[in-house]
């Protein structure tokens, strides 16, 4: 039941981040990023996997307002996570990747960065 | 028997004639009574209750004060930790970061007036300071290549931003 609601809220994650609901921002560590949601700190990062060094793994996790993780989960634990709640066709690290590229570009700013050198460009 | 009769006569008389007059007075003079002691416990009460709105109101404006020199001493040490960063300070760094995760827990857990979403803003800045500290406790126990302090400094300044949004929301409510 647990693993069927993280499914699901890795979806919402993802939806609101595409649609700038959510507000992420850069941390000290360059491969994570931190926004709050709903009264919770949540964090994407990126982490290196020593057996597929070009294909670093992706883990998200929730820390409640005492600073404790209630939940964190790779991209590898949701494969094993979805049952009824499902990405449809795409695929956990998909859907991981492209929170954690988003927040990226949201947090610095990439988006702005190319508006404003297309603004000059015409 | 007769003579006491014979007096108590005009008595009976007396109140025979005037019993139901005086009945009706002693009911209008207990209906006033009772209004007038009804009035005097509510006129009571709302002064008991204005006393005690005055003495939360005292105590919330002590406790808001209190907050707001607790949030000026957060972001003092925030900044004195932007300028040891930047002299790579790293041991010194490390000791003012205990200092502020202190002071950011009480804000967050004991300070009154701090709504939910401003402890989770406030829990979002302890992270970040952990984050930052992790790194710099690498630096200085594990002899790693130094941290980016400019980065760090960046990150630090944007908790500043948010820490004094908190405390003038706090300080205009």
């Amino acid at each position: 039941m647990t693993e069927n609601k993280i499914v699901t809220l890795v979806g919402k994650i993802e939806t609101n981040t595409n649609s700038d609901l959510l507000i992420w921002e850069a941390t000290a560590d360059a491969r994570e990023f931190q926004t709050t949601l709903a009264n919770f700190v949540v964090r994407i990062g990126e982490q290196f996997d020593p057996e597929d060094p070009e294909r670093p793994d992706y883990v998200i996790k929730i820390i409640d307002r005492d600073g404790n993780t209630l939940e964190s989960a790779t991209n590898v634990d949701l494969v094993k996570m979805e049952h009824e709640a499902t990405f449809g066709e795409r695929h956990p690290y998909e859907v991981m990747q492209s929170i954690f590229k988003k927040a990226k570009r949201q947090a610095l700013g990439v988006d702005k960065v190319i508006d404003k050198i297309l603004s000059e460009l015409q | 028997m007769k003579i006491v009769l014979g007096i108590l006569q005009p008595l009976r008389d007396f109140c025979d004639s005037w019993g139901n007059v005086a009945s009706v007075l002693g009911l209008f003079v207990s209906i006033f009574g009772f209004w007038f002691a009804i009035r005097g416990i509510t006129t009571a009460r709302r002064a008991a209750q204005q006393a005690e709105a005055a003495a939360k109101q005292a105590k919330d404006r002590v406790l808001s004060q209190g907050t707001l020199a607790h949030f000026s001493s957060a972001i003092a040490v925030m900044e004195e930790i932007i300028r040891l960063q930047r002299k790579k300070e790293w041991g010194n760094a490390l000791d003012r970061h205990s200092e502020l995760r202190r002071l950011l827990v009480e804000l967050k857990d004991g300070w009154a007036g701090i709504a939910p979403e401003q402890a989770t803003i406030i829990q979002g800045c302890i992270e970040q300071f952990k984050t930052i500290e992790g790194q710099i406790e690498k630096t200085v126990s594990a002899a790693r290549p130094e941290p980016n302090a400019p980065r760090m400094n960046g990150i630090i300044k944007d908790q500043i931003t948010k820490v004094q949004g908190i405390a003038i929301s706090l300080k205009n409510s």
